[in-house]
């Protein structure tokens, strides 16, 4: 049987209409251990807050705020 | 006109007086070009995500001015000739609300990552809410 669970965008309810991109302790709760942005489908992000996290994560990583890929280990 | 938000990294070898006087070269560029300063906002010495010309340091600040895309394409045009200017990015202002707690301190409900393929050495196990792949 499959959990319908209610899907909750944490920036609506927080009524948040920017996101910014010098704040590196938000973005890297939307980030992968690898550095990889996450699904909305995981995150739980409305279609219009996935788009300006994605936009303000690319900005946070030109600025080296959020690296690009995290360094593996061999 | 428009309100332009400018953060850009400074090297962090450079002096006190080294600092301001970028920032202040900055600033009288705007003026020079037809800009107002709103704010300068300097974030401080903040370590990089990744080495930049083999630094891992960088002094960060933000400008926040109101010009034509002319200042904007002054602005960067120096940015780019400068040696102690690592980034720069230029976008237009956004008001941006107070960091909120609730974000960050909500838990999300472990569970496993089905049905696609995914890299070795990432998991979305502190994330995955535990919904089964039900499409978007």
């Amino acid at each position: 049987m499959e959990r319908k669970r209610k899907r909750h965008c944490r920036f609506c309810e927080n009524k948040i209409t920017n996101i910014d991109y010098r704040d590196e302790r938000l973005l890297r709760r939307f980030v992968t251990e690898r550095g990889k942005i996450i699904p909305r489908r995981i995150s739980g992000s409305c279609a219009h807050h996935q788009r300006m996290l994605t936009t303000a994560i690319k900005r946070a990583r030109h600025l080296a705020i959020v690296p690009y890929t995290a360094e593996t280990f061999k | 006109m428009s309100v332009y938000d400018c953060t850009f990294i400074l090297n962090s070898q450079l002096d006190e007086t080294g600092l301001e006087g970028q920032i202040a070269a900055a600033k009288d560029l705007v003026q020079r070009h037809g800009g107002k300063i709103v704010s300068d906002n300097r974030i401080g010495l903040r370590r990089l995500a990744y080495e930049i010309q083999k630094m891992t340091q960088g002094y960060y600040v933000s400008l926040v001015f109101d010009g034509t895309g002319e200042t904007v394409s002054e602005l960067e045009r120096s940015f780019r000739m400068n040696e102690a200017c690592l980034r720069f990015l230029t976008c237009l202002y956004q008001e941006f609300s107070p960091r909120d707690e609730k974000i960050l301190g909500r838990p999300m409900r472990s569970g496993g990552y089905r049905g696609r393929r995914f890299d070795r050495g990432d998991s979305f196990e502190r994330h995955d809410s535990g919904w089964n792949s039900e499409g978007e």
